[in-house]
């Protein structure tokens, strides 16, 4: 869901290299190469980050305490 | 008519991909206790339409199918246009052709012999090119039987058809500039372009089962590309310099008639075999166990399951894509909504608490989340209402009003009755209090005083469960009654016999946690997630585990998702000679050193991150024990089953078992004084029960006139209902012990 704090195996912190590491893919560097960048070494770190799926953001979608008070464009 | 069961279903929502395989499994209602296996086995025509490994264990083996990715089922069209355009083409009705002596082709259009024709092979010719310009609905399929002189029209719906390309002059007719054009959803001039399109152009085909038996299909292109260099005299296989014997072997045919072509032979498998990496790697059952389990992995089965009330949802704290992935998984959406973690895991027998089954888990790993998972679940209650009589009402019942309350605490109720969101909640605790009124002239067993008005009919949690209300939610429903639904959320960490899974149908539970300290290392510092026995491997020959595990490794290191797809080119050579590159020892192989004593491990260890799957039996949901307990009211032997508090078999094995022992003593406890121990008084002289008074110690037996000698015996309660069954049926069985004096023998 969210990034989790740190590496499961080695307990490396990797939950502050989310935002630099989709900066970097944005920037069109590779996800090897931006790995390497974020000097993660080992494959236990590696993996933290590079099979993330960062589902927060679409469970943010249903926001249920979120009301607005125009009524809903239903189109 | 009788009713048939099984016909709705709830839709399973465990994980995204077992819902999807649910929407697309089809049942035979068949005898399941038939013996004949036939109709249980696999058939050739069924390549491609239902998964060769999707399907259930045991009594349904192979009567419930689950269909391939690409099949579709056949909706029906009018047959109106086709037998109009047979009409237009020379088919010569039956009335004046009954009796013609020439040699002609019999037309069926739907099993209804509509007429006779002279030039079948012309007629199914244009039949097809009609279907592939869309003249006639793609659907339909049209069958030449030869040897028969049939041809056969199908247009009605229920055929499982496939789509194929279409083969003309040994080329596809699908070129490279339609898949850009499939690509970018547009064609060059800008016109929408879609798979329907590519079907309605005619550069891909549906055929039904039938229709297959009649053309000619190659598994690849590639057989395309040989078999017109073969046309044109050239040797397609040309002595490659270099002889790779780990590539796949490729069939030499001489066969220059294709007709159609495959897609791409993983499209056989099903929703649930498509997600496995390798299966082509593995012994072809492991394939069938992880497509059952599969649909018992935990991971997030929809992004909206905050606002939905299902009546049981786990969720997966920290889902992960998988490092090896197949193609099918783009369509199959398992990236965006995964089912599992790539858990680093070390083929190794590390202390003996891995064995039969079992895994060592990495307590410290589990600490930083691992596996950790949400498990939700949801109560419901409506106020019931006869007609406008408003019968009961959510309250929080009151000891002086309200009868028959239950041991749970109602202190968490709040004044309407229900319990409030981020209460913690656990055992027997009511979350909804909901009274019933008593009718007026009901005694209630004489517990009823003048206050007591009504009835409790209160929802308890259930008893082994705990966890914080997570949300309530009050509405009406359809007939105008107030309707309430809460939910519970509780957090699941792994322990010690939680099940694990890996996707190639190895399964196991958690024998120990080990800290990361006591875990063993690489000189790199890794530590594994997971730790498995080698044992689980040779005799069930997963090598796809195998696999996967040196892709992923590969993957990982490299920054790329591995290509698991089954019956592609990919071989292991080739991935541990990237491995090698990376400055890692080829097979996968690591020097580990054990966690207690800091030496090296006597051999090298097999290590690398492989996808597992955190399957939903979880312990604390099964844990159980009962030293006494509810009883059965009919038999007075105990309830059966976790969620009553039952007891726990003796069944009759265990009884052979005591019996060969001879241990007489305890057989008796378990059977009688642990189960249904009965005191009866019967009389010495007929054998039968007798009135006994215990209070003023008084032993009658009217029939007999005897008041003196009666015994007193002890048997199953079972026993006397059996005696009293007896009677009923004018038999009388008399009871006479040495106690008694009268032993007939």
């Amino acid at each position: 869901m969210i990034i989790p704090v740190r590496c499961f195996s080695c307990g490396k912190v990797v939950g502050d290299k989310w935002n630099t590491y989709l900066g970097l893919l944005a920037q069109d560097v590779g996800e090897g190469e931006a790995l390497d960048r974020l000097q993660l070494k080992r494959y236990c770190c590696r993996r933290m980050v590079l099979t993330h799926v960062d589902l927060i953001e679409k469970l943010l979608q249903y926001n249920p305490a979120e009301r607005s008070k125009e009524p809903k464009n239903v189109a | 008519m009788a009713s048939k069961a099984g016909v709705s279903q709830v839709l399973n929502r465990y994980t995204y991909a077992s819902t999807l395989s649910h929407l697309r499994r089809c049942n035979t209602p068949l005898g399941r206790e038939g013996k004949i296996a036939k109709p249980r086995q696999l058939h050739n025509t069924h390549w491609g339409m239902v998964c060769p490994a999707e399907t259930p264990e045991g009594q349904a083996c192979g009567l419930v199918k689950n269909l391939s990715l690409m099949s579709c089922i056949s909706v029906g069209s009018f047959s109106g246009p086709v037998i109009e355009f047979l009409e237009e083409w020379g088919l010569e009705s039956l009335e004046e052709n009954a009796h013609s002596a020439t040699p002609c082709t019999k037309v069926f259009v739907n099993g209804v012999w509509m007429g006779v024709h002279r030039d079948p092979a012309n007629l199914v010719k244009t039949i097809k090119k009609l279907r592939r310009k869309d003249d006639i609905s793609p659907e339909v399929s049209v069958v030449r039987d030869i040897r028969e002189r049939e041809l056969r029209v199908y247009t009605d719906a229920g055929r499982v058809c496939r789509p194929l390309f279409i083969v003309e002059d040994q080329q596809l007719l699908f070129k490279k500039k339609h898949l850009r054009w499939l690509d970018t959803a547009k064609d060059d001039q800008d016109r929408p372009f879609e798979w329907d399109d590519i079907v309605r152009k005619g550069y891909v085909e549906l055929l039904d089962a039938e229709e297959e038996e009649t053309v000619m299909i190659c598994m690849s292109p590639d057989d395309l590309e040989a078999s017109r260099l073969q046309a044109a005299g050239m040797d397609s296989q040309e002595d490659d310099s270099e002889f790779d014997p780990a590539k796949r072997l490729k069939a030499t045919t001489n066969i220059h008639t294709w007709t159609h072509c495959e897609i791409h032979p993983s499209m056989i498998l099903g929703v649930c075999a498509s997600i496995i990496p390798f299966p082509d790697h593995n012994q072809s059952p492991r394939n069938t166990y992880q497509s059952a389990m599969g649909k018992q992995a935990m991971g997030i089965y929809l992004t909206n399951f905050l606002v939905r009330m299902d009546t049981m949802a786990n969720i997966l704290y920290y889902p992960q894509k998988p490092l090896a992935t197949t193609r099918s998984m783009e369509y199959l959406k398992f990236r965006e909504l995964p089912a599992g973690q790539n858990a680093i895991v070390a083929i190794l027998c590390y202390s003996g608490y891995n064995q039969e089954d079992s895994v060592i888990m990495n307590q410290s790993s589990i600490d930083r989340g691992l596996f950790r998972s949400m498990y939700y679940r949801s109560y419901m209650d409506l106020e019931k209402k006869s007609g406008i009589q408003q019968l009961e009402e959510f309250e929080k019942p009151t000891r002086d009003t309200t009868l028959r309350m239950k041991h749970g605490t109602y202190d968490k109720l709040e004044d309407d009755g229900l319990i409030a969101p981020g209460t913690g909640v656990n055992g027997e605790d009511i979350i909804i209090g909901k009274t019933a009124p008593i009718p007026p002239d009901s005694e209630e067993l004489g517990q009823r005083t003048r206050t007591h008005t009504r009835r409790d009919v209160s929802t308890p949690l259930k008893s082994t469960e705990s966890g914080i209300i997570d949300q309530v939610l009050i509405t009406t429903n359809a007939e105008g009654q107030k309707f309430v639904k809460i939910r519970v959320r509780s957090t699941r960490i792994p322990q010690i016999g939680d099940k694990f899974a890996s996707r190639h149908g190895q399964k196991g539970t958690i024998g120990i946690t080990y800290r990361q300290e006591d875990m063993p290392f690489t000189a790199e510092g890794i530590t594994p997630d997971l730790v498995i026995n080698p044992h689980a491997i040779p005799s069930r020959m997963t090598i796809g585990h195998l696999v996967e595990c040196l892709l992923s490794k590969l993957a990982t290191l490299i920054g790329q998702e591995g290509d698991a797809t089954p019956f592609t080119e990919l071989t292991v050579e080739s991935v541990s000679r990237f491995l090698r590159q990376k400055g890692y020892q080829s097979r996968g192989l690591e020097i580990m050193y054990h966690g207690h004593t800091g030496k090296k491990l006597q051999a090298q260890v097999y290590l690398g991150p492989t996808y597992y799957q955190r399957l939903k039996h979880m312990v604390d949901d099964k844990i159980h024990s009962r030293a006494r307990g509810p009883v059965q009211i009919l038999t007075r032997q105990p309830v059966e089953g976790r969620s009553r508090d039952g007891g726990l078999r003796f069944g009759e094995m265990e009884r052979d078992c005591m019996i060969s022992h001879g241990v007489a003593a305890f057989l008796k406890e378990r059977l009688f004084e642990a189960s249904d121990a009965y005191r009866v008084h019967v009389c010495d002289i007929c054998g039968l029960t007798a009135i006994a008074n215990l209070k003023k110690q008084t032993f009658e037996c009217r029939s007999c006139k005897n008041k003196t000698a009666c015994s007193q015996l002890f048997i199953p309660y079972a026993a006397k209902l059996l005696f009293q069954e007896l009677q009923s049926m004018n038999i009388a069985a008399r009871l006479y012990t040495t106690s008694t004096g009268r032993i007939r023998d």
